[in-house]
């Protein structure tokens, strides 16, 4: 977090006083779209938690592109045009990204098939482990 | 394989990527622009030392053009001015400024104390033609070619040292 | 003069350090007793040596020598004594030798308390610690001298960044870095048992509280930094998923992973090749994270390079300690067996299913923090990977884990089965339902799924921990500390995990307008903008709004946000304000002056946002409370020590 400030150019600093856009719908479009969006001059928020000028002009512009009808992956696209992927805080699904998306699910399926190995072997070990096992007190319970 | 290497394997593989990083040139970008290798985004701005006329960046069309972002809040443009003068006194390019987000007073008291280096300075007091131009603070410089596409972009500072290793080349490469 | 001294006493250090390495690892490898009596008062000097050291810098910055490189850059005669103070490892080069002088003061309370380790076991502890003072020292002298002399000296400094201007600051880079540090003692063991060629369970037992202390460490860090940045930057933000809090993270969770690992290698003698693997992973983390914060690492692989010494140096010393020890583990690992078998539902299988998916997690986090640097590298494109795709995929594993703290609670070792507390499970699950139920149909009427979940999951924590001690207690049974701890640190994470998914399923935050005497409603409450004024702090200016929340007309909180403006940098913050109650946190930060009395502002609503500190709080205090327990403070005979198995099979351990 530190780094993070240091590195932050702070230039003049702006709440986005807008009012709520009429249609909920839409708002709630416009809330969502804001907090996948990267404040490129702070490195690591999204503009829709920094006062960051460049912040304060891409919600304007999403606001806009949004009560114009533009669709979310339209304004997405727009802003990839302009600043490139690094501007989109959850990365496009690609073939470049596909290992960025599928590790999560692919660790915890491995997690499970090791699980499922050890448990095999421990409860076939079960029958000639005669040790016992310090008993229950620290539990609670006899 | 013994599965008790594995976690050895692997930190190899970390370290083999740090150090191709730490091998990699420093002086690349954090944010590489989208733009480059495309065609210059126009405009059409109000112009900031006349009042009522505007600047159209069609009007750069044939020429190596320097598109600088600039305002009179940003303390790394006051750093840099200096040098964009030294460029204009070369001749080797149009300079045109693209004033973001600032005060038109501001910038023409800035202008006439420090000096002026550019042929024209369109005012973008909301930052619309920024977004266009994938800006994202200042300042910024793009080069443009004659045929209008952006072929390189500095974010922070342009150095008498970044200028002749990284613009000048480009300019010079395509006279040859 | 004084830096002068500082220097020095660091070169001596240096040299104590070295000596206190080869003689702990080569007088136990050779049996050298003599080699090994030298150890302990190696230890001794080299502490008072780095706090000399230490204490030298900050004297310098509290008598502001500014021909001192670091004052002149991070402080200011402006600048508040206490934070002159701070200012002291707010920076690279003080950070460092703020890192040794903890590793050493580490080092003191382990040689201190361990005298009834096997003597070589002893040395090769010390010496592992040892080595890595020396790997500190070197990169310290060499490449970042804390007492770097300015010539001319400058007049003034150019002051301490604004934003590090802060009690939590203060404190939260102090906590976590002896939680890294704590995080060695572990590794060292660790090696130590590698070296020795056997670890059984009286090795856990030495190894647990040490483990046990600096988690507790790490957590108060933790949670400190996300209490930082949720009211010093203002804006509501108390986990942005960037880097440097992910390198932060990432530790927490392996040290989680390895006191429960810890707990069955104590319990039962299995594990133990895993639990050697998680101690080394912990620390490399914790090294990872104080190299990334400073560094710069994960921000941009190009800033990692832009200091290139620094860079080599840091990648050759993370080679030799983690290298080596993972190294050491491809030997060793194999010679640790064990025969004991356990059931599916014993609690054994519940801590590996612990273990698996706080390991997963870490990859989770590990993999998106590293995600743009591989992408960069294999010429992929540059990317972002932010909060929407952390909290979707951390919470993969981490809600099945939730789920099963509940029920591992009731599990016993070795046997399956849940013996008679199946009725305890069920029942615990049907009360956090309801009342998961209740709240969503009685006072929420939510439309996200994330409140509901979380409260079900954090209310069966906390029921679900409740049930067994309070049985206990009402037999008329004693409780161990042991149990108190872990008890009182599951609650904590329940506590944690209702506070967390409540807060961020409901709050509610709006950017507004406003002149004097007008108000907004937000939820339940009337934010009411009242006044402004001017006042003036010790090297700041500001303008101080006066806002009173009121609530069905009635007064809640007066609440006084700020916007400063810091003299020497000419920076502008915004200081928020809070207005604070066990149900909720009301937040006003102010923008800026948009003429005629008008401001924008940004207000909030956050539910529950006092659980989650509290839920931390529990959690640190419940690791406390278990370190005091009898049984670690049993006088073990070393003899208990069983030799090594032969290596002819390996088993998963």
């Amino acid at each position: 977090m530190v780094v993070t400030l240091l590195l932050m150019p702070i230039l003049a600093m702006a709440i986005d006083p807008a009012p709520p856009l009429p249609d909920p719908v839409q708002q709630a479009r416009y809330t969502g779209l804001i907090h996948e969006l990267r404040c490129l001059q702070c490195q690591g928020e999204t503009v829709a938690d920094t006062p960051a000028l460049f912040a304060v002009d891409i919600r304007r512009q999403v606001r806009e592109m949004v009560v114009a009808g533009s669709s979310d992956k339209e304004v997405r696209q727009y802003m990839v045009d302009r600043y490139g992927q690094i501007i989109l805080l959850r990365p496009q699904w690609s073939l470049a990204n596909s290992w960025l998306w599928l590790a999560p699910g692919l660790f915890l399926v491995g997690g499970i098939l090791i699980a499922w190995r050890v448990l095999r072997q421990r409860r076939e070990l079960l029958a000639t482990d005669l040790a016992d096992v310090e008993s229950d007190d620290e539990r609670g319970r006899s | 394989m013994n599965k008790f290497a594995l976690p050895l394997v692997a930190f190899a593989l970390l370290v083999v990527m740090f150090g191709v990083a730490l091998k990699r040139a420093p002086d690349k970008q954090f944010v590489k622009s989208a733009l480059i290798g495309k065609t210059a985004p126009q405009f059409v701005l109000p112009d900031l030392l006349h009042d009522g006329k505007t600047v159209d960046s069609h009007a750069f069309a044939g020429r190596w053009t320097v598109v600088n972002v600039w305002g009179t809040w940003c303390g790394e443009c006051r750093a840099e001015h200096a040098t964009l003068l030294q460029i204009k006194q070369e001749g080797k390019v149009a300079m045109v400024g693209l004033n973001y987000k600032d005060e038109d007073a501001a910038a023409r008291d800035w202008l006439s104390q420090l000096g002026n280096p550019y042929e024209v300075i369109a005012v973008d007091r909301e930052g619309r033609a920024a977004i266009d131009w994938g800006v994202y603070g200042a300042p910024e410089t793009f080069l443009v070619n004659p045929a209008g596409t952006i072929v390189h972009k500095v974010v922070g500072q342009v150095t008498a040292e970044n200028w002749r290793a990284q613009f000048l080349p480009l300019i010079e490469g395509a006279a040859k | 003069m004084l830096p002068e001294i500082g220097e020095f006493a660091m070169i001596l250090a240096l040299f104590l350090a070295a000596a206190q390495a080869f003689f702990g690892i080569a007088g136990a490898w050779k049996g050298n007793a003599r080699w090994m009596s030298a150890v302990a008062p190696a230890v001794a000097g080299q502490f008072v040596m780095l706090g000399l050291a230490f204490g030298c810098l900050i004297w310098s910055f509290v008598h502001n020598d500014f021909s001192v490189r670091m004052v002149a850059g991070h402080s200011n005669t402006a600048l508040p004594i206490y934070y002159r103070v701070a200012a002291a490892w707010g920076n690279h080069e003080g950070s460092l030798l703020f890192w040794v002088f903890v590793l050493s003061t580490w080092t003191v309370a382990v040689a201190a308390l361990s005298g009834s380790l096997p003597r070589t076991l002893y040395a090769r502890v010390l010496g592992v610690l040892g080595f890595i003072s020396t790997g500190f020292l070197l990169f310290s002298l060499a490449t970042s001298n804390p007492f770097a002399r300015l010539q001319p000296a400058p007049p003034d400094g150019v002051d301490l960044n604004p934003v590090l201007q802060d009690f939590g600051l203060t404190i939260h880079p102090p906590m976590l870095y002896v939680g890294y540090v704590g995080c060695s003692v572990a590794f060292a063991f660790a090696i130590a048992a590698m070296l020795e060629g056997k670890l059984d369970q009286t090795w856990a037992r030495w190894t647990r509280p040490w483990t046990t202390v600096a988690w507790m460490f790490l957590t108060v860090g933790v949670a400190l930094g996300s209490w930082w940045a949720y009211y010093e930057l203002g804006w509501g933000g108390w986990w942005a998923w960037d880097p440097v809090e992910n390198s932060i993270l990432m530790p927490w969770l392996l040290c989680t992973a390895l006191i429960h690992s810890l707990a069955v290698t104590d319990k039962r003698g299995l594990f133990k090749s895993w639990t050697l693997l998680l101690a080394i992973m912990t620390f490399s983390f914790c090294l990872l994270a104080t190299f990334m914060v400073r560094s710069g690492v994960l921000v941009s692989v190009h800033s990692f390079a832009s200091d290139p010494a620094r860079g080599v140096f840091i990648l050759a010393f993370l080679v030799l300690v983690i290298g080596g020890a993972l190294s050491l583990y491809v030997w060793r690992a194999p010679l640790l067996r064990s025969n004991a078998g356990f059931d599916i539902t014993s609690r054994e299988s519940f801590l590996l299913f612990n273990n698996i998916l706080l390991v997963i997690a870490t990859a989770v986090v590990f993999g998106g923090t590293m995600a743009p640097f591989i992408s960069d590298l294999l010429g992929l494109g540059t990317l972002s990977v932010g909060a929407p795709y952390f909290n979707p995929t951390f919470v993969l594993p981490i809600f099945p884990l939730l789920a099963l703290v509940s029920i591992g609670v009731f599990s016993r070792w070795k046997r399956g089965g849940l013996g008679d507390s199946r009725r305890r499970v069920i029942g615990s699950f049907a009360l956090a339902v309801a009342i998961g139920l209740g709240l969503i149909l009685g006072i929420y009427g939510d439309r996200s799924l994330l409140g509901p979940i979380g409260v079900v999951l954090g209310a069966w924590i906390i029921i679900a921990s409740l049930i067994d001690p309070v049985d206990r207690l009402r037999r008329g049974l004693s409780l161990s500390p042991a149990v108190l701890g872990m008890t009182m640190a599951h609650i904590g994470l329940g506590v944690l995990t209702l506070g967390v998914t409540t807060m961020e399923a409901r709050m509610l935050a709006r950017d507004i307008a406003l002149h004097t005497g007008q108000q907004v409603k937000l939820g339940d409450y009337a934010f009411n903008f009242d006044s402004i004024k001017d006042i003036e702090g010790p090297n700041y200016s500001a303008k101080q709004a006066t806002i009173t929340v009121t609530r069905d007309g009635k007064l809640v909180n007066t609440l006084l946000p700020e916007r400063r403006t810091y003299w020497v940098q000419q920076q502008s913050l915004a200081e928020a304000s809070l207005g604070i109650s066990w149900t909720r946190d009301l937040l006003v930060t102010m923008g800026e002056d948009l003429g005629n009395g008008a401001w924008s502002l940004r207000v909030q609503v956050r539910p529950l946002m006092r659980f989650v500190w509290l839920g931390a709080i529990l959690m640190a205090l419940g690791g406390l409370l278990s370190t005091i327990d009898k049984r670690y403070r049993k006088r073990v005979e070393a003899t208990q020590a069983q030799a090594v198995p032969s290596p002819s099979q390996s088993q998963p351990a």
